[in-house]
């Protein structure tokens, strides 16, 4: 049984965007990605895409699967039907054919500070933290930064400056850190009309998210804490669990 | 050279395989503009009271009829709609009713997704039909005395 499959394809030379199909032999448990090396090694070389893990761990094969962002390497074909469109992720430069250029998503995600703040520095010994402190934001700290969340969201087609569902839920994953200290500093470059005021829970960030990072739960909840809850930041930042529970201190 | 592939405007109205509160999100969005719009013909509509009773009267008559009861029948829906939606998201907004942070296991979920406000959203379908079937009785069976 062949596959049918039609790749929007753009050539950055000829300026020129354009839909080809392949025939691709079906093969049990393949994926999406498997098929599209198939089609590198033996059908045409210059289908450019780009993957690295094959086990959804690297967020390099994102793509529009069928209408809907997805990692290429852990979609099945059984999942999606025998004739399979493939486009390159919305809201981002195309490159060539379905390579995108992530350049704008990580300089927002950049301008959050995605790293530990603090204004004393630690060198002799590691940051202590309880296994309770970590469940607080675990779920967001499995971001595989794929992209497919700024690619699905419908505001940041409308509005460039938004800094995304990526960089937003990366904000409250070092928010919700009690290593991190300075949270009104972070929460004072969210707080913005391109910031966290721009999205509209439309949740769609977290329909496609292959992790379960859930962009659109950390965003209400920075919602939450600029507006009425700042005062649970301050708890926060100063390790607010009980001393008996912090054995390790 | 690269293409710029961003969706624009175009991606706040696609519906087809997308979420419930993306439905919701167009819904709103939706009964947002057409309440503004029916707003302002509201205060041109009242505004003809200034002129006298007599033109309100004969504008009332005017817009007596089945065609303008389906307009207001419309915004009625979709204000009522847009009333009880924004609740529901006063709520969500504020981090509440969706869920609470818990580490992902396999199948993935996203709980924000599957919490109490998505019920919120079904019942705010529900409780729009309810008010505008109500509307509906007013509008074309008391007002217009329509019978089945």
């Amino acid at each position: 049984m062949n596959l049918k499959f039609r790749i929007l394809r753009y050539d950055p030379e000829e300026k020129r965007r354009y839909n080809q199909e392949y025939a691709v032999p079906f093969r049990k448990n393949m994926t999406i990605l498997d098929a599209l090396l198939y089609i590198k090694e033996n059908l045409d070389h210059s289908l450019s895409f780009r993957y690295a893990c094959q086990a959804g761990l690297c967020g390099s094969c994102g793509m529009i699967i069928n209408g809907k962002e997805n990692l290429a390497c852990q979609t099945k074909i059984e999942e999606v039907g025998k004739i399979i469109e493939l486009k390159p992720l919305h809201n981002f430069p195309v490159i060539k054919d379905l390579v995108v250029d992530f350049e704008a998503m990580f300089a927002k995600h950049s301008s959050i500070r995605p790293y530990i703040w603090r204004e004393q520095e630690k060198f002799d010994s590691e940051y202590l933290q309880t296994p309770e402190e970590l469940e607080r934001f675990i779920m967001v700290a499995s971001c595989i930064n794929c992209g497919l969340c700024y690619s699905s969201c419908p505001v940041t087609g409308t509005d460039k400056l938004y800094l995304g569902p990526h960089a937003l839920a990366q904000c409250y994953r070092y928010i919700m850190d009690t290593r991190d200290k300075d949270k009104k500093k972070r929460l004072d470059i969210i707080d913005s009309p391109h910031g966290i005021w721009r999205c509209h829970f439309a949740g769609e960030c977290s329909e496609v998210c292959p992790k379960g990072v859930d962009p659109a739960y950390s965003i209400q909840q920075l919602k939450g804490f600029a507006l009425l809850r700042r005062n649970e930041l301050k708890r926060i930042s100063v390790a607010p669990l009980k001393k008996e529970k912090r054995k390790f201190e | 050279m690269v293409y710029e592939n961003s969706r624009g405007i175009r991606g706040w109205w696609e519906i087809k395989g997308k979420n419930f509160e993306k439905l919701l999100f167009i819904l709103h969005r939706l009964s947002g503009v057409v309440v503004g719009l029916y707003f302002i013909l509201h205060i041109f509509e009242t505004s003809t009271i200034l002129n006298g009773e007599e033109d309100w009267k004969s504008l009332m008559e005017f817009l007596k009829n089945p065609f303008a009861h389906t307009g207001l029948l419309i915004v009625a829906f979709l204000s009522v709609f847009h009333a009880l939606n924004g609740i529901r998201l006063i709520f969500a907004e504020q981090g509440l009713l969706i869920g609470k942070m818990r580490r992902q296991g396999y199948p993935i979920v996203s709980f924000s997704l599957t919490g109490i406000q998505r019920k919120m959203g079904w019942f705010v379908i529900l409780l729009t039909f309810i008010l505008a079937l109500y509307a509906f009785y007013h509008l074309f069976i008391v007002s217009l005395g329509v019978r089945f």
